[in-house]
């Protein structure tokens, strides 16, 4: 057991910490709340320069070889910052599935331009069951001319109004355990047939309906093997719980020590409220809550840069803290009173935050299942 | 950052697992409350002897006092392992080598170690805590018991609740008012007190599980202190209590004994039938068992980095705090859980006929109502996590 961070990953929060605060002030979140794709171009270049948007990819792709457990120390801030964008979609899922899945031809079609900040990417996979089961796969996908075509309805695909690109899983085969039916494709946004709808989602979050009317793709589209797709869709499924926890550890102690800040300076009753036992009690339990939820994270952010995508700890940080984050801003709300009902405040951003993330890549039940069946 | 055990660790672990298995009389595994039995207690002081042999009373303590100087995580993992295999904390986490021990060789004198320590590790005494008074509680500073200097002793007069253990004692460390002039938190010293003499009567407690003798009541009465068993300095006293408490509120005993009932109650739910399929694969007891699976490992990490804190000198206080409120509260909500999951069964003692899981459950969950307030209340524990973790302003 080594709870040691390395010299670089110990810089990379105060780094990411710093330039967020400057380059991604709440005015910004709080104008990109109200733009429809939630994209700043501008801030994306500046990210691109950072080097972020190739966090994990080999140097030949222009990216910087960090760890995934690097790259939860980022989503930490980045959740802190409630930075909006497509950041989450095309880096830590679809970057990461292109390099883990990708034949050379498309690592160099996408990394490169994915790390040079040319190219947003959404992944395209639940559909209108809203579940992360095989079983809500249901976009059929055909054999057709030099390649597939594709008909149906994905749903809740996060930044899918800002992609140029999706990751589709789509059903190519009907077998008994629909697992075995499922591929991946990479489809261009300007593909005819393609139409992105925007769903309006609570905070800062956008999401959309990208529907397929028979749009044809090449042949060398399928990411992975035919109907072997589901094994990677565990692996994002992975990276985006634990992706989730972690901006959800950053938004969390971002909320809590907004809620302290305010509680130690508002007198009432002659004194801080900040004094008073049952706010500190919620101090408490927000602190317990958010240490508790980071080193869950870590835990298994590391276990995946170890490449174990199977462990039960993974699913018990994402159960724990897909309530956990939501506690903290109720909790949040509580300490400020109601003034944090209007929006002269932040907290109602971390709390649509909280409610957003905690049904992203399985709610607690979907994961206390999975944990069960390991017991 | 990496919280799997190295090849080390888990060698360690297996070791300490083939110890148990082969060394621990089993007739006192999963008997916490072992000492109040007479008859089981020759096995514990049986098992006490053993654990010494082989080192691992004093693996945490440092090598010039007899010690291994071991990491905090490995020892951590020792505790883990013992309570997962249900070897009572009389054995693997008693207050010698874990409280007494560590505090005589941070503050006592070399007479107290010279005196105390030797045949700690050899697990030849058997030590009990009087902190609480009766009217104190969790005003742990609200110490009545005095110790006045009278020429080479200190003279005690006082009343201690709830000291666990305190008829199989052979010593007592306590904390007691030495100089009434000076303000509350400075005038509190720590003594070691030697149990075996008239000046001590003791009162058992009946407890809410039907039980006596466990818990006691302990009066000092004009009971001549020698001046060299005080622990540090007149007025250390709060000082070194807290340091103890903080050791002790490292909840991984919890961890291990819910890591062990979990398991036994995903078999006991897998082969037991509920209306045509087993108890396990009805939708809300598998995810409920998921949870609890979920809220142990929460307390397991917290567990693992205050050792983590304490291996780099790191102040833990409030981490300290964090991991017993998390895993004292995990422990009420999981036996609760369970029991729910048991259904009518669940209310059936240890030794009733009947009782699934040898009633382990609800013995479990009775000792829950005192879990919460043991080592400082989770109201405490949250007034600590606020103010020294948060900064946050005393009243």
């Amino acid at each position: 057991m080594d709870l040691s961070f390395t010299e670089e990953q110990q810089m990379l929060s105060p780094l990411a910490r710093e330039f967020l605060e400057a380059e991604c002030p709440k005015s910004l979140v709080r104008a990109m709340e109200a733009d429809e794709t939630g994209h700043s171009p501008e801030l994306w270049q500046k990210m691109a320069e950072l080097g972020w948007l190739g966090l994990t990819f080999p140097e030949q792709y222009g990216g910087a070889e960090f760890s995934f457990l690097d790259m939860a120390i980022l989503l930490e801030e980045m959740g802190r910052a409630l930075l909006p964008g497509p950041f989450f979609s095309t880096v830590a899922l679809c970057g990461q599935a292109i390099l883990d899945a990708g034949s050379d031809e498309q690592k160099d079609a996408y990394l490169e331009r994915i790390a040079m900040g040319e190219l947003v990417m959404a992944l395209a996979l639940t559909e209108a069951s809203g579940q992360y089961d095989a079983d809500g796969i249901a976009a059929r996908c055909e054999p057709a001319a030099d390649g597939y075509a594709i008909n149906g309805v994905k749903m809740f695909v996060a930044d899918g109004q800002a992609a140029d690109a999706f990751i589709a899983a789509v059903r190519t085969a009907d077998t008994p355990d629909p697992k075995d039916g499922v591929s991946l494709l990479l489809v261009d946004a300007s593909t005819p047939g393609v139409a992105v709808t925007p769903l309006k989602v609570m905070g800062i979050d956008k999401q959309a309906e990208v529907a397929f009317e028979n749009v044809q793709v090449p042949a060398d589209s399928l990411l992975g093997p035919l109907n072997g797709g589901w094994p990677l869709i565990e692996k994002l499924l992975v990276w985006g719980a634990i992706g989730k926890c972690a901006e959800s550890v950053g938004g969390a102690q971002a909320a809590m020590e907004l809620a302290v800040s305010y509680v130690n300076a508002r007198p009432a009753f002659g004194r801080p409220i900040g004094s008073f036992q049952a706010i500190q009690s919620h101090a408490a339990n927000m602190l317990t809550d958010i240490d508790t939820s980071r080193y869950l994270t870590y835990q298994a952010a590391g276990l995946v840069s170890q490449g174990d995508f199977s462990a039960p700890e993974i699913s018990k940080a994402k159960a724990w803290i897909s309530n956990a984050y939501g506690r903290v801003t109720t909790r949040a709300h509580q300490c400020h009173g109601g003034i944090s009902f209007t929006k002269e405040m932040d907290i109602h951003l971390y709390h649509k935050k909280a409610r957003v993330n905690q049904a992203l890549f399985g709610d607690a039940r979907f994961h206390w299942d999975r944990i069960a069946a390991e017991l | 950052m990496d919280f799997r055990f190295n090849a080390e660790e888990s060698a360690f672990r297996d070791e300490v697992r083939e110890f148990i298995l082969a060394e621990i009389p089993p007739e006192i595994r999963w008997q916490d409350r072992v000492v109040y039995n007479d008859d089981l207690w020759p096995s514990v002081l049986e098992a006490r002897r053993k654990l010494a042999q082989r080192g691992w009373t004093t693996m945490h303590w440092p090598a010039e006092h007899g010690g291994q100087g071991c990491s905090p995580v490995l020892h951590l993992l020792f505790r883990e392992e013992m309570a997962y295999r249900g070897v009572p904390e009389a054995v693997s986490y008693d207050d010698g080598p874990n409280l007494i021990g560590p505090a005589i060789i941070e503050y006592g004198s070399d007479r107290l170690k010279s005196a105390h320590l030797p045949s700690i590790a050899a697990a030849e005494t058997f030590w009990c805590q009087g902190y609480t008074e009766p009217g104190g509680g969790t005003d742990l500073a609200s110490v009545r018991t005095t110790a006045v200097q009278d020429g080479d002793n200190y003279i005690v007069n006082g009343q201690k609740d709830y000291v666990g253990g305190g008829a199989r004692a052979d010593w007592i460390h306590i904390l007691a008012r030495t100089n009434p002039e000076a303000p509350r938190h400075q005038d509190i010293s720590y003594f070691v007190i030697n149990m075996n003499t008239d000046k001590i009567s003791l009162r058992a407690l009946d407890e809410v599980d039907g039980r006596s003798g466990m818990l006691n009541e302990v009066f000092f009465d004009d009971l001549p202190a020698p001046a060299e068993c005080m622990v540090g300095e007149p007025g250390m006293g709060w000082h070194i209590a807290m340091s103890v408490l903080n050791r002790q509120r490292v909840g991984i005993e919890l961890v291990g004994r819910a890591r062990a009932l979990l398991d036994d109650l995903a078999v006991y739910t897998r082969e037991t039938n509920a209306g045509g399929k087993s108890l396990f694969d009805l939708p809300h007891v598998r995810g409920k068992l998921g949870e609890m699976s979920m809220s142990i490992e929460a307390c397991r990490v917290a567990a693992y980095r205050v050792a983590w804190m304490q291996s780099e000198d790191a102040d833990f206080s409030h981490a300290a705090s964090m991991s017993r409120l998390l895993s004292a509260e995990m422990w009420r909500q999981f036996t609760g859980d369970a029991l729910q999951i048991l259904g009518l069964y669940g209310s059936l003692e240890p030794g009733s006929k009947a009782a699934p899981l040898m009633g382990r459950l609800e013995e479990a969950y009775i000792s829950s109502v005192a879990t919460t307030l043991h080592l400082g209340s989770s109201e405490i524990q949250r007034t600590i996590i606020a103010q020294r973790g948060l900064g946050m302003p005393k009243e």
